[in-house]
């Protein structure tokens, strides 16, 4: 009974050890299978994440497109003030190509003083600027001749504008889009041969692609071919990051046979040829094929040549292993296995292997290529279209800004700027490096700012000294003092008498004002032309006190100077502190005979697809009367011919009528020019940038470096046009009294009608008049 | 006869024996008594003289880019005239014509304040013109005045 009962117990617990056998089973197959079912979501959800990743970025905005800034068209036509140099200096700059003859878009061909230039088709804001072939003359500093290529006058032509520069997101990508029908054939198909031989056949991933790279590579002893795919290599670009491990390798697959599902070879092919990473510039990742092209070849890709291609495909491989530029013999091997696996491929011939192998790398000078050579510039031209775009559409949406940028004209002005500086150290015995300068350059009437140099050292995006640096004025603002006076007609004259004696002026806490001419003379009565182009400090004060500081300031703004200034006596004489931009702008209105007009840096900006999205149109307003501002450019054009600004004549030629003023501030810490001519107004400042004392003036320091600028400058004399209100007499200056021509002493001077003396002076004659009636008489 | 001759000699004698610096008082006015500036700068190398503008240099890119303006104005192209006259004033900043161009296209797209800046504009350099492109200003200009009154 115990036996059986244990034997029970024995079968009942063995009975239960198979239930509970068959139940643990069951549980363990639940468990896998709720493992696998939950594997199976996770992996479902996965796969649909994934492909959701694809598909979103692949049919969006695949990339953030930087801005696009571009110079100023060169506009050719007859009379235009040009020299050869410089119009070379811009066919350079836009990579024209010195050719025999012409045969396409980019070439040119110099035989003496002629040029002939295979312009390229470019869509400006307004219309389509279409490709041609044009022949030019040159005569001296001036184009005199320009015709087609059937000998026919071309009244006006257009040159594509340089690229100058791009406003970047964070990660400095760069491209320029192209589609695969613009794409030459033989880099599509010398790509496919290189990278992915079955890229036409595989979905995705190729397992016959890894065993031939793998074959190949240990045939070559060394890695020749990638066993990724086109698509692989895309996916790695475009979504993931560059890690190398078993989990991304997994992610690519799957992300390669889904880009696969969804599109189609070509949108991938064309895909890849725009994303690809192909080399660097600086700070700026150059991306994509098209670019690539300018960025090593400086031409668009439909003029690139067999070897140039294959140098191209060859850096898919390491853009940076194979800089062209850094290491030209590896990048050398590079191409040539490219163009062999070319061959090989039969998309050339032996032949053309043969002679590309031959030929050079053929890359432009690797100095050419900077996209930051006018950090000055574009920093204006940010500030300007900061106040009408965001952030994010300048930096990712493909606008494409037109500016007012010369070229040539803002090379010239960095050069000179940086020469004339080293030299000022050089015989001033100043510490070398720590004069800084900065430059403003404009066009006269336009308001377009043609060059900014915010710095000596032209090309370093550092403190921008044109538009930031707010220093002390000194006697720049004179003008506006002068203007003041002469708008007061009855009252003011050119030849009025002002004391030039010591001056005193209670400030309003008290303190003594007691301004002191430069040289520490007083020259008693002067008058008021003298008073400005000897730029006597005394006299101005006592002329800017009895005006009212009120409407001496008042004056400065309505030149154009929008920052409120200190209304103390002491801004008579420039305590004032603008910037260079700023003081462009005051010159710029009496430049421009009293007309107002905002400096403008930017003329239109397109969207990527070309289309107009605004336009910065001339805006004009007068705020200074033709006969006031007629005065005041005599007396500036005295500046340069006897006073202050002299000097400037001494490398320029006189037949060129300039005006101009002289600054120089306190203990001489700054030293500034300002002047015009017909066609440019430029200002120049030069100090520490710790404020400290210079042994310069306005004179001998800055007014150097704009003698220097204008003195290579094709410009035209200031048109001095005498309003009808306006009558010439002859003035004895040392009394304001009339005069005659024969008399000594005795100088032509403008006056607003009915404010000339009505008293005649003592006549010294310089020659017996009787003597001078009969030679005038001959 | 003889007396007319001595005169004239006479007066030619004096003139001429005269010595030049003998100083003239063409005014009855006393000349006050200044201190004479201390000759610090030479001589004026050339005299400053006012010059005849130089007319709106009327050349084949400027007749080009006017025509082109008034064409652009007469279909209505309001935007595509003004940046044409732009263009234009590149070559040429002193053409009346093209202040007659920007004057009218602004007038059109209602914008009377540069309108008027734009006549104004004009005719100051409107002596060169022909006198019909000095009329039509003044007649944008009038038609702001009766605008504004």
């Amino acid at each position: 009974m115990a036996r059986y009962s244990r034997r029970r117990r024995t079968r009942r617990r063995r009975g239960k050890g198979r239930v509970r056998g068959a139940l643990a089973w069951y549980w363990q197959l639940a468990w896998y299978w709720r493992l696998a079912s939950g594997l199976g979501l996770v992996l479902v959800v996965a796969v649909v994440y994934l492909d959701y990743v694809v598909r979103s970025k692949f049919d969006g905005k695949k990339w953030a497109l930087p801005a696009r800034v571009y110079a100023r068209p060169l506009e050719l036509y007859e009379g235009l003030p040009l020299s050869p140099q410089d119009f070379e200096f811009e066919l350079n700059g836009l990579d024209y190509r010195p050719a025999d003859q012409l045969r396409r878009p980019g070439d040119m061909v110099k035989r003496g003083g002629q040029y002939q230039v295979f312009s390229r088709s470019f869509q400006f804001w307004d219309r389509l600027e279409p490709a041609r072939k044009l022949s030019l003359e040159f005569a001296g500093a001036r184009l005199v001749r320009l015709t087609d290529d059937a000998g026919q006058a071309v009244p006006l032509a257009r040159l594509d504008p340089q690229l100058i520069g791009g406003i970047f997101p964070a990660h400095m990508e760069d491209r320029e889009l192209i589609r695969l029908s613009e794409i030459p054939p033989l880099l599509g198909e010398a790509l496919i041969a290189v990278e992915d031989q079955d890229f036409l056949e595989h979905r995705g991933i190729s397992f016959k692609g890894v065993a031939r790279a793998a074959w190949v590579n240990l045939r070559a002893g060394k890695i020749v071919q990638g066993g990724s795919t086109l698509t692989q290599q895309l996916v790695k670009n475009f979504y993931l990051s560059h890690d190398r491990n078993l989990s991304r390798k997994i992610l690519e697959a799957c992300m390669s046979l889904l880009l696969e599902f969804h599109y189609g070879k070509a949108e991938i092919l064309e895909t890849y040829i725009n994303e690809v990473y192909l080399g660097q510039s600086g700070p700026r990742a150059i991306h994509g094929f098209a670019l690539a092209a300018r960025h090593y070849f400086g031409k668009p890709l439909d003029e690139l040549a067999l070897p140039q291609i294959a140098l191209l495909v060859g850096l898919v491989k390491g853009a940076s292993f194979y800089n062209p530029w850094s290491y030209p013999q590896r990048a050398k091997q590079r191409r040539d296995l490219v163009l062999t696996l070319m061959a090989e491929a039969a998309l050339i011939s032996v032949e053309e292997k043969e002679a590309a192998i031959g030929s050079s790398l053929g890359v432009v000078a690797s100095d050419k290529r900077r996209l930051h050579d006018h950090p000055g510039f574009i920093d204006l031209v940010k500030r300007q279209l900061r106040r009408d775009y965001r952030a994010d559409d300048l930096q990712a949406a493909g606008l494409q800004v037109f500016t007012t940028l010369a070229p040539s004209v803002q090379s010239r002005v960095a050069r000179v700027l940086q020469r004339r500086i080293q030299q000022l150290e050089r015989d001033y015995a100043m510490e070398a490096g720590t004069l800084q300068g900065a430059t403003v350059l404009t066009s006269v009437g336009s308001g377009e700012v043609l060059a900014v140099v915010g710095g000596r050292h032209p090309h370093f995006a550092g403190f921008n000294r044109a538009l930031d640096a707010r220093r002390p004025v000194g006697s720049l603002i004179k003008p506006a003092i002068y203007l003041q006076a002469l708008s007061q007609s009855q009252q003011y004259t050119l030849a009025t008498r002002l004391s030039d004696t010591p001056v005193t002026v209670s400030g309003p806490d008290g303190e003594l004002w007691q301004p002191r001419n430069f040289s520490q003379r007083d020259h008693g009565e002067v008058s008021l032309l003298e008073a400005l182009s000897q730029s006597y400090n005394q006299s101005t004060a006592r002329l800017g006190m009895q005006l009212g500081l009120g409407k001496v300031l008042e004056t400065v703004s309505g030149l154009g100077v929008q920052r409120p200034l200190p209304q103390v006596p002491a801004v008579l004489l420039g305590a004032a502190e603008l910037a260079p931009m700023e003081v462009a702008a005051m010159y710029h209105t009496i430049a421009a005979d009293g007309v107002f007009t905002p400096l403008r840096s930017v003329r239109a900006v397109l969207d990527a697809q070309g289309q107009p999205l605004s336009r910065y149109p001339l805006q004009v307003e007068q705020r200074f009367a033709a006969e006031t501002i007629h005065l005041l450019q005599y007396a500036m054009q005295a500046v340069m011919r006897t006073g202050t600004g002299r000097s400037v004549y001494r490398h320029i030629d006189e037949d060129l009528a300039l005006a101009g003023k002289t600054g120089t501030t306190n203990n001489q810490r700054d030293s500034w020019f300002a002047g015009f001519s017909g066609d440019h107004l430029g200002v120049v400042w030069l100090g520490l940038d710790d404020n400290g004392q210079t042994p310069l003036t306005g004179a001998t320091g800055a007014a150097r470096v704009w003698g220097d600028i204008y003195a290579g400058l094709a410009t035209r004399s200031l048109v001095f046009e005498k309003p009808i209100a306006v009558d010439y007499h002859w003035i004895d200056i040392d009394s304001g009294l009339l005069s005659g021509e024969n008399c000594r002493g005795a100088q032509w001077i403008p006056f607003v009608r009915g404010s000339e003396p009505v008293l005649s002076g003592p006549c010294q004659f310089i020659e017996n008049p009787v003597l001078r009636w009969f030679k005038r008489l001959w | 006869m003889v007396v007319t001759r001595r005169v004239v000699f006479a007066l030619l004698f004096s003139l001429l024996v005269a010595p030049g610096c003998t100083t003239v008082p063409v005014a009855s006015s006393p000349v006050p008594e200044a201190p004479v500036p201390e000759p610090e700068t030479p001589p004026p190398s050339r005299p400053i003289l006012p010059g005849q503008a130089p007319p709106a240099v009327e050349s084949s890119a400027l007749r080009s880019v006017i025509d082109s303006c008034w064409d652009h104005y007469r279909a209505g192209r309001w935007d595509d005239a003004i940046a044409t006259a732009e263009r234009g004033l590149r070559i040429e900043r002193r053409s009346a014509e093209l202040y007659l161009v920007l004057a009218r296209a602004y007038s059109a797209m209602d914008e009377r304040d540069q309108a008027q800046a734009f006549a104004r504009q004009g005719l100051r350099y409107s002596d060169h013109a022909p006198a019909a492109v000095g009329a039509q200003l003044r007649s944008v200009l009038g038609a702001g005045a009766n605008i504004a009154r």
